[in-house]
C-alpha cells in the first residue's frame, strides 16, 4: 500500500505564522490527515474546528502521591525533596503536583510507605473530523514533561487514521524550538517545510533549525512569511538559503487583514479578503505535490 | 484590535491589564530590524512609561 507523504511545518522561532500556514493548506489539501504536534501549546484546532469523536489518555511523567491515613508526619521527604514539591499544610503533608519531578526519592526516604508513584492523567490525545478532513491531536497538562513521546504517539495515530481514510497527506504542525518535540515531529517524514520571516531571531532560529533538520536527512523547504516587512532581508535569507541548496518554496506578504482570519478561526483560503494570499498558496501546494521524495527509512 | 473573549476573561480572573499595544505594521516593520520600539516611536514609548509606572507605584 502506498504510503501517505507526511509533511511537517516548523520554523524555530515561535510567531512566524506555522500554524495559520499550515491551516491554510489543511484547507486545499484534499485527501488529507492533519496532526497537530504542538502539543504545548496545540492552537490547530482554533482554525480547523474539530469535532472530536475518541479521546484517549496519555500517561506522561510521573508523579509522587501522598496517603495521608498511612503519613507518620517524619518530615523525611520534605527535607529531601530537592525540588521544594513537600509542602507542610497544617496536619497534612502534599505534593505540589506542578513541582514534583516524580523522582521518587521521597518514596525511599518515606518511613511509614505512605508515599506512592503514579502515572499522571492529565494529558489527552483527540480523534477528530474537521470541515477538511480527519486531525489528531494532543494536549499536555500543564507542567507536564515527555511532550516528545506525546508527538510521536500523535503522528502514529495520524498515520493509522491516513490509512483507514487512503488519506494521500498527513499535514503536522509542528511545534516552535528545535528541542525534544521538535526532533519527534520531524523523523521519519517526507518533508520539512520551514516557515521563517524576515527578522533577526526568524533567521537565527531557522539556521539553527536546518543544521537539526540536516542530521535527518529530512529535505527542506522554506516559505518566507511577512517577506515584505523587511525585503532586504528576506533577499538576504534567499541568498543565504540558497547557497545552502535549500529551496525557497514561497513568499507570502504581511496582510494586516490576516488577523481577521485568525480572529474568526478560518483559513485564509476561506476568507475572499484574502484571496492574493490564497493563489500563491495554492502555486506552492501544487509544487510540493509536483515533487516526489522517497520515505526516508531509519 | 477588539477581541473581546480576552478582555472578559483577564477582567473574570482578576488579572489588571497593565497596558495594551496597538496591532501595527510600522511595528512590525521595526522589530524586523533589530529595533527596539520605544526608541523608534513616541507613542509607544509613552506606553511603555505608563506601564513601567504603574508597576513602579
Amino acid at each position: 500500500m502506498k504510503r501517505p507523504f507526511e509533511i511537517v511545518f516548523l520554523s524555530g522561532k515561535g510567531g512566524t505564522g506555522k500554524t495559520s500556514i499550515t491551516g491554510a493548506f489543511a484547507s486545499i489539501a484534499g485527501n488529507a490527515v492533519f496532526a497537530d504536534c504542538d502539543v504545548d501549546a496545540a492552537d490547530l484546532h482554533l482554525i480547523l474546528s474539530p469535532v472530536i469523536y475518541h479521546e484517549e489518555l496519555f500517561s506522561g511523567g510521573k508523579k509522587a502521591r501522598i496517603q495521608p491515613q498511612k503519613c507518620s508526619q517524619c518530615g523525611n521527604c520534605i527535607k529531601l525533596c530537592r525540588f521544594g514539591a513537600i509542602e507542610k499544610d497544617k496536619d497534612l503533608f502534599i505534593i505540589d503536583e506542578y513541582a514534583c519531578e516524580g523522582c521518587g526519592l521521597c518514596l525511599y526516604a518515606c518511613l511509614s510507605d505512605a508515599i506512592t508513584i503514579e502515572s499522571n492523567d492529565s494529558n489527552r490525545i483527540y480523534f477528530s473530523k474537521t470541515r477538511f478532513g480527519e486531525m489528531v491531536y494532543g494536549k499536555i497538562g500543564i507542567a507536564e514533561e515527555n511532550s516528545g513521546k506525546l508527538v510521536s504517539k500523535i503522528r502514529k495515530y495520524a498515520k493509522q487514521t491516513a490509512a483507514i481514510n487512503k488519506a494521500d497527506f498527513i499535514l503536522v504542525d509542528g511545534p516552535p524550538g528545535i528541542g525534544c518535540p521538535v526532533i519527534s515531529s520531524i523523523t521519519g517524514t517526507n518533508l520539512v517545510v520551514a516557515i521563517t520571516e524576515p527578522t533577526s531571531s526568524g533567521w537565527h532560529d531557522l539556521q539553527r533549525l536546518i543544521l537539526m533538520i540536516r542530521q535527518f536527512h529530512t529535505p527542506i523547504q522554506v516559505i518566507i512569511n511577512k517577506y515584505d516587512l523587511n525585503p532586504v532581508m528576506s533577499t538576504e535569507i534567499e541568498n543565504n538559503l540558497k547557497k545552502m541548496e535549500i529551496p525557497v518554496l514561497g513568499k507570502i506578504p504581511y496582510d494586516e487583514k490576516i488577523v481577521h482570519a485568525l480572529i474568526d478561526g478560518k483559513a485564509f483560503p476561506e476568507c475572499p479578503f484574502l484571496n492574493e494570499i490564497t493563489n500563491k498558496l495554492i502555486i506552492m501546494w501544487n509544487n510540493i505535490k509536483s515533487k516526489v521524495y522517497e520515505p526516508k527509512s531509519i | 484590535m477588539d477581541f473581546k473573549p480576552l478582555y472578559e476573561y483577564i477582567q473574570k480572573e482578576r488579572i489588571p491589564l497593565l497596558g495594551s499595544i496597538p496591532f501595527k505594521k510600522e511595528y512590525a516593520m521595526t522589530y524586523s530590524q533589530g529595533d527596539i520600539l520605544p526608541e523608534k516611536n513616541d507613542e509607544l514609548r509613552d506606553e511603555f512609561i505608563r506601564i513601567i509606572k504603574k508597576y513602579a507605584s
